[in-house]
């Protein structure tokens, strides 16, 4: 039996964003569900109570990444910082500034509706620093419905593309997905493409579907984002398809399993060779090839094995992992959980 | 209310709580519960930086291992030398002070009392029906005090009470967790890919729900609130599941009940079937004669089938319109106009529908 799935987006323009222009200041930040650095070094702060996303200047901007790092106990120290014990803190997201090699981590102090966003950074030397916020270079983007006290949206993924933000986020009421797109610098007038994301299955059925996590990669000549949905499979969607109007097909190009859920992932390079490593809540850290993303038609059979699509491997002794990123060109860095609470360290790239 | 007033009453006797009994040495208290101060410190130290303050004041959390002081900014003022963490005390948190001066070492601890209050219940389940359509996407769950987040997936579980199952995975389990920003009410969304069908999830494994079978939802009494107290008691909830809903909202089938000329009577909206609990009330509206969206109060009722709207004031004779957002979903995320599930096999106009559907009426 011919098997296809084919992912089919329409973009439709959202009336959108608030947007404010650079300025010196301290960004009211209420929370922080993700991160994510463009290749400038500018920080992304996705502030999912406040539906807000800050862009932030980090004044961070020479180093190189050192490749030996380790900190054990994570929530332990930071919480010793912040004054709570380990376990209320919660670690939302892990970045590195590609610029100084510096790594950033998102945690929120607490669990109540008040509880505070903390930005940490690690330094060179390996130690745990607060990434003050008074008095920083920022700007921010408000999106919709910011003041609704029952409805909010989840900011679940962002990431920077050719001069774009692309914020994923799955709201606590409609399921109707929405994946905005941002050009940055933020502008007074800014206005943000919002895409509605569909899911096709076997050319038959077709559904709404948020994007879970997802990256940016160049594949032939033109930026896709590489995407996992909440429902199932890795796909693909060029970036210049989401424009106002359009009607976009993206690709299913793997079916990694299921009982498991993509957490985080992110593109490197390994003996000339581009790789997806994602980490998974039950299958591990996968090395994922990226020689079949540019196939047209996606998975065209139906898979007999319980996963089909772009040929991965699960790196062994990776356990635990809940996020990753490119630290540098042959490192990782990896938030891992143990039995001894959370180890943050710096990996070799497999 | 008493308890509350005797936690507060206890945290103010600690705002002055002296830690320290040895005369000779430096005294160490806690002031409004906010900062923390060693008195009587030597003359040396006014000619210390603020690290060397920080060696010598450093509090810490009693339950940490490691011994990173907290951070904080540090003031020198009449041989008083003072504590103000960045971040507040929490309440019921264990915190260590240690002073030093050479080799004289004094040291502390001291806990915030935590207010006291009635613990946390489950007020509300949406869908509040006891009959579930097997494509069922959505839960909404209310509580009456703002909860803990973070580890909601822990504490719910659905189990198959035909065949005496718990229910694998059957949640979308999001690490942002999908809460109101008050934390009362948590979303709950079953796995969209074991309700898709022709995808793989649902494929290899089958739907969460099934027709013809019983499921209950439960909610452990461990379930923290924001203060860190469980809830009351557990809270469950069965429902018996039906087929599949599969057909796009039409409101050209609901009824409506118009109100009389001049009164304050509700309008009522009857649905052909329960709609989402909360995009019902906030999707659904009526303007007036002069197209002006009516203030007033919505309830639902008939377990999300009836929307009741009762104005401010009084109606007014002349054509009034319902507006219906298309994006108001049922619990299966049904849309107006769309289902959950569009048939590709058949057309439809999904990007040049407009936003709204309006149904309108006359008050005579």
């Amino acid at each position: 039996m011919r098997y296809l799935i084919a992912l089919t987006l329409s973009a439709i323009v959202a009336s959108f964003a608030v947007a404010a222009p650079a300025k010196k200041g301290t960004p009211e930040i209420k929370s922080i569900t993700a991160l994510a650095f463009n290749a400038d070094g500018v920080l992304f702060v996705g502030d999912s109570v406040a539906a807000k996303v800050y862009a932030i200047e980090t004044g961070d901007a020479k180093g190189a990444a050192k490749v030996d790092l380790k900190v054990e106990k994570l929530t332990d120290q930071i919480g010793s910082m912040i004054g709570v014990p380990a376990d209320q803190v919660s670690i939302a997201d892990v970045k590195v500034n590609p610029v100084s090699g510096t790594v950033y981590i998102a945690a929120r102090r607490g669990a109540s509706p008040t509880a505070e966003a903390v930005l940490i950074k690690l330094t060179s030397e390996g130690k745990l620093q607060e990434f003050g916020l008074k008095d920083v270079m920022y700007s921010m983007v408000e999106l919709p419905n910011a003041n609704n006290q029952k409805r909010a949206e989840a900011i679940t993924s962002l990431g920077f593309s050719n001069g774009k933000l692309i914020v994923a986020g799955l709201a606590n009421e409609e399921f109707a997905s929405t994946l905005r797109v941002i050009p940055f610098p933020f502008e007074s007038d800014g206005k943000a493409t919002g895409v509605k994301i569909f899911h096709g299955a076997h050319g038959k059925f077709e559904t709404q579907a948020p994007v879970r996590t997802f990256t940016t990669y160049k594949i032939g000549d033109a930026e896709h984002v590489v995407a996992a949905y909440t429902c199932t499979p890795l796909v693909k969607f060029p970036v210049g398809d989401l424009q106002p109007g359009n009607k976009v097909t993206g690709t299913t190009i793997a079916e990694l399993g299921n009982r498991n859920r993509p957490l985080d992932m992110f593109v490197y390079k390994k003996d000339g060779k581009d790789f997806v490593l994602m980490a998974n809540s039950a299958r591990g850290v996968m090395k994922i090839s990226t020689d079949n993303f540019e196939i047209k038609d996606g998975i065209v059979e139906k898979p007999k094995s319980a996963t089909a699509g772009s040929k991965y491997e699960t790196i062994e002794g990776w356990t635990g992992v809940e996020q990753l990123d490119k630290l540098s060109d042959s490192h990782a860095i990896v938030l891992m959980k143990t039995d001894a609470g959370y180890t943050l360290k710096s990996v070799e790239l497999p | 209310m008493g308890s509350l007033l005797f936690g507060c009453l206890l945290m103010f006797l600690a705002l002055l709580l002296c830690l320290s009994a040895d005369p000779q040495s430096p005294k160490i208290r806690v002031v409004d519960g906010k900062k923390v101060e060693a008195t009587g410190v030597p003359e040396s130290f006014k000619h210390k930086t603020e690290a060397e303050w920080a060696e010598s004041l450093r509090v810490m959390v009693a339950s940490n291992s490691t011994n990173t002081a907290l951070l904080g900014t540090y003031t020198l003022s009449d041989g008083t030398l003072s504590f103000q963490p960045k971040y507040p005390f929490v309440p019921g948190v264990g915190y260590q002070i240690l002073f030093k001066d050479g080799t004289e070492e004094t040291n502390a601890e001291f806990r915030l009392p935590k207010p006291q209050h009635e613990p946390a219940k489950v007020t509300n389940l949406f869908p509040s029906s006891d009959q579930l359509a097997e494509n069922t996407l959505r839960f909404y769950i209310h509580f009456s005090r703002p909860m803990a987040r973070g580890e909601i997936y822990k504490h719910i579980k659905l189990t198959n009470d035909t065949d005496k199952k718990t229910v694998e995975l059957p949640f979308l389990e999001l690490e942002e967790e999908l809460w109101s920003n008050d934390q009362t009410r948590v979303t709950l969304l079953i796995d969209p890919g074991r309700i898709k069908r022709e995808v793989k999830p649902r494929v290899d494994l089958g739907p969460v729900l099934e027709a013809g079978k019983t499921f209950t939802l439960h909610v452990s009494k461990k379930w923290k609130d924001a203060e860190g107290t469980p809830l009351a008691k557990d809270y469950q909830k069965t429902y018996s599941v039906s087929k599949p809903i599969r057909e796009p909202i039409d409101p050209d089938l609901w009824k409506l009940q118009i109100p009389s000329k001049g009164s304050r009577e509700s309008i009522k909206v009857t649905f052909t079937r329960s709609l989402d609990s909360a995009l019902a009330q906030r999707l659904i509206w009526v303007n007036d004669t002069d197209g002006q969206k009516l203030e007033g109060t919505i309830a639902l009722d008939k377990n999300e089938r009836i929307w009741l709207f009762t104005p401010k004031k009084e109606w007014k004779v002349g054509r009034h319109q319902l507006f219906i957002a298309n994006h108001l979903e049922d619990p299966s995320g049904n849309r107006v106009g769309e289902p959950f599930e569009v048939d590709l096999l058949k057309p439809v106009g999904v990007a040049a529908r407009e936003d709204t559907t309006k149904l309108a009426f006359v008050i005579k």
